[in-house]
């Protein structure tokens, strides 16, 4: 009985979740499938307080427990202020999803030199510093109570996918991986968990109508992905299914064909 | 609250013990009518089976080695027979002889490479036929950090068997994928299965055990569930956009050997 009580339960039940970046796309499908799992959630935006508020409102309607805080990942005050609030309401983390992340178009020769480093650092700043912030504020938490989970979006673009127009933002993504690893390594012996999910091209603001069918003609699996396939995979490294792995970068892009050359 | 693989039915290679029973296991738990397949143990298949089925589930079991084609042949004839179609594919049997290159015999060598890569392209093979009628399936092959490149002594030849079920991963997503197809691996590392633990005393397994714990990041050691708990994802449509993937489930090993990338 125990055991059948065990299986019964959600995934996620009792679990404390921020997801960086949750009032649209990829976050907002986390949110709302780590509140169907039982967790409560903390959903993070910037400017689209309108949506943020329709998904705490969707996951009330399912009987879960949400809030919202305003932060902008790549300002250090920002983040305190997010983990402060939610610790203020909830007591404690026990989920980090670094989903948060701007992808702005540079072509290496043809964007004027300018506008090519603007973007890079603006990038930087979001998709890398931000990161680095958002564990670095949780991970004080996570350690004093032993457990916990860090889930960051990378991209396939990060280990190096033939896409025109977004080198710099795979750098953003290929320091991510990195990230990843390391910190596997370093908050490992605190019983955190530290994984990635490299996404390829999933439906979101995000995707141009072009970029969506040159994904699709490249992958395996013949379609591109939609939020839901990242989500189930983020429920999966939140939960204590994957409570043996760590320091990994799990590609979710339907088998795409399209790697650049690499060793290994 | 639906289980996560009601109806479908598996085949999971090697299921009469370790990693493989816990795989079986927790499939029909989630749902699934079960194949356990075994060679030499059938009194553990058999107690396999009756686990299954007296927590309500179904299972059969067929005595069938992999390396060879027409016994897997008959394994895979027997489960569509008895269950009417197959979905998902464990390729988990598998052999390890240790020693160094200089000491290892051809012979075990050999056998190694009939189990461990010609017994994953048989049950690919048979199974595939199948799969690919119904536009449905999901194989999942146990590989080994070992292939990666872990820094353990005495498993060369066998890592090199792994690697080999690697890149046949990778190929047969990219032939496979367009029939709705998934194949991934689980490339687990140090798992205490009954082989590891008989004929060493309690004194001798702690020592071990202490000083593998000391090469994982999360300081501890893996369980067949562990395993198992990744196979049922990787199963399941959870998982339906990543395909061609390792997944390495190693506590975050920290004695991988130098590699680009």
């Amino acid at each position: 009985m125990g055991l059948l009580a065990n299986y019964m339960a959600r995934r996620l039940d009792g679990k404390v979740a921020v997801i960086t970046g949750s009032s649209r796309g990829i976050g907002r499908a986390i949110a709302l499938e780590f509140a169907r799992e039982g967790a409560k959630v903390c959903i993070n935006y910037i400017k689209s307080e309108d949506r943020a508020r329709q998904v705490v409102d969707e996951i009330n309607s399912l009987g879960g427990e949400a809030l919202m805080i305003r932060a902008d990942v790549s300002k250090l005050d920002d983040v305190r202020h997010l983990v402060k609030g939610v610790i203020d309401r909830f007591g404690r983390i026990d989920i980090l999803v670094n989903n948060a992340a701007i992808m702005l178009r540079g072509d290496f020769l043809e964007t004027e030199d300018d506008e090519f480093y603007r973007i890079l650092d603006k990038m930087w700043e979001v998709n890398v510093k931000g990161v680095v912030y958002c564990c670095k504020e949780v991970a004080k938490h996570m350690v004093r109570n032993r457990y916990g989970k860090i889930i960051n979006i990378a991209s396939n673009a990060g280990i190096g996918t033939a896409f025109p127009g977004t080198t710099p933002y795979a750098m953003t993504k290929a320091a991510i991986i990195i990230l990843t690893r390391r910190l596997a390594f370093e908050l490992g012996p605190y019983g955190i968990n530290v994984n990635a999910i490299a996404p390829g091209m999933v439906l979101t603001d995000m995707a141009t109508p072009e970029g969506v069918e040159l994904a699709k003609k490249r992958s395996i699996l013949g379609r591109v992905g939609n939020p839901e396939d990242i989500a189930r995979l983020a429920v999966f490294l939140a939960s204590d299914e994957s409570s043996y792995i760590t320091g990994q970068v799990i590609v979710a892009d339907g088998g795409r064909i399209d790697y650049l050359t690499h060793s290994l | 609250m639906t289980c996560r693989l009601n109806n479908r039915v598996a085949i999971v290679t090697g299921s009469s013990r370790g990693i493989g029973r816990s795989i079986a296991i927790m499939f029909a738990r989630e749902g699934a009518k079960v194949c356990v397949n075994y060679v030499g143990s059938e009194d553990k298949a058999r107690a396999v089976v009756n686990e299954i089925v007296a927590n309500g589930g179904e299972a059969i079991m067929v005595r069938a080695d992999v390396s060879k084609p027409d016994e897997v042949k008959h394994l895979v004839e027997t489960t569509v027979n008895t269950f009417g179609t197959i979905d998902i594919l464990v390729n988990n049997a598998a052999v390890m002889y240790p020693g160094s290159i200089m000491d290892l015999r051809d012979e075990e060598l050999d056998r190694m490479w009939e189990v461990n890569v010609k017994g994953v392209i048989h049950c690919c093979r048979e199974v595939a036929k199948y799969m690919i009628e119904k536009k449905y399936g999901k194989i999942i092959n146990i590989t080994s950090t070992a292939a990666i490149g872990t820094a353990s002594h005495s498993t060369t030849l066998y890592a090199l068997t792994k690697a080999a079920v690697i890149i046949l991963t990778r190929r047969l997503a990219f032939e496979l994928g367009p029939y709705g197809i998934n194949v991934n691996a689980i490339a687990p590392s140090f798992v205490p299965t009954d082989m590891f633990l008989q004929g060493r005393t309690k004194e001798e397994l702690e020592a071990i055990l202490e000083k593998r714990k000391e090469t994982v990041s999360l300081r501890k050691i893996a369980t067949p569930d562990d395993i198992a708990r990744v196979a049922v994802f990787l199963a399941s449509d959870e998982s339906s956009y990543i395909t061609g993937q390792v997944i390495v489930v190693d506590g975050g090993r920290i004695d991988y050997l130098t590699h680009s990338l």
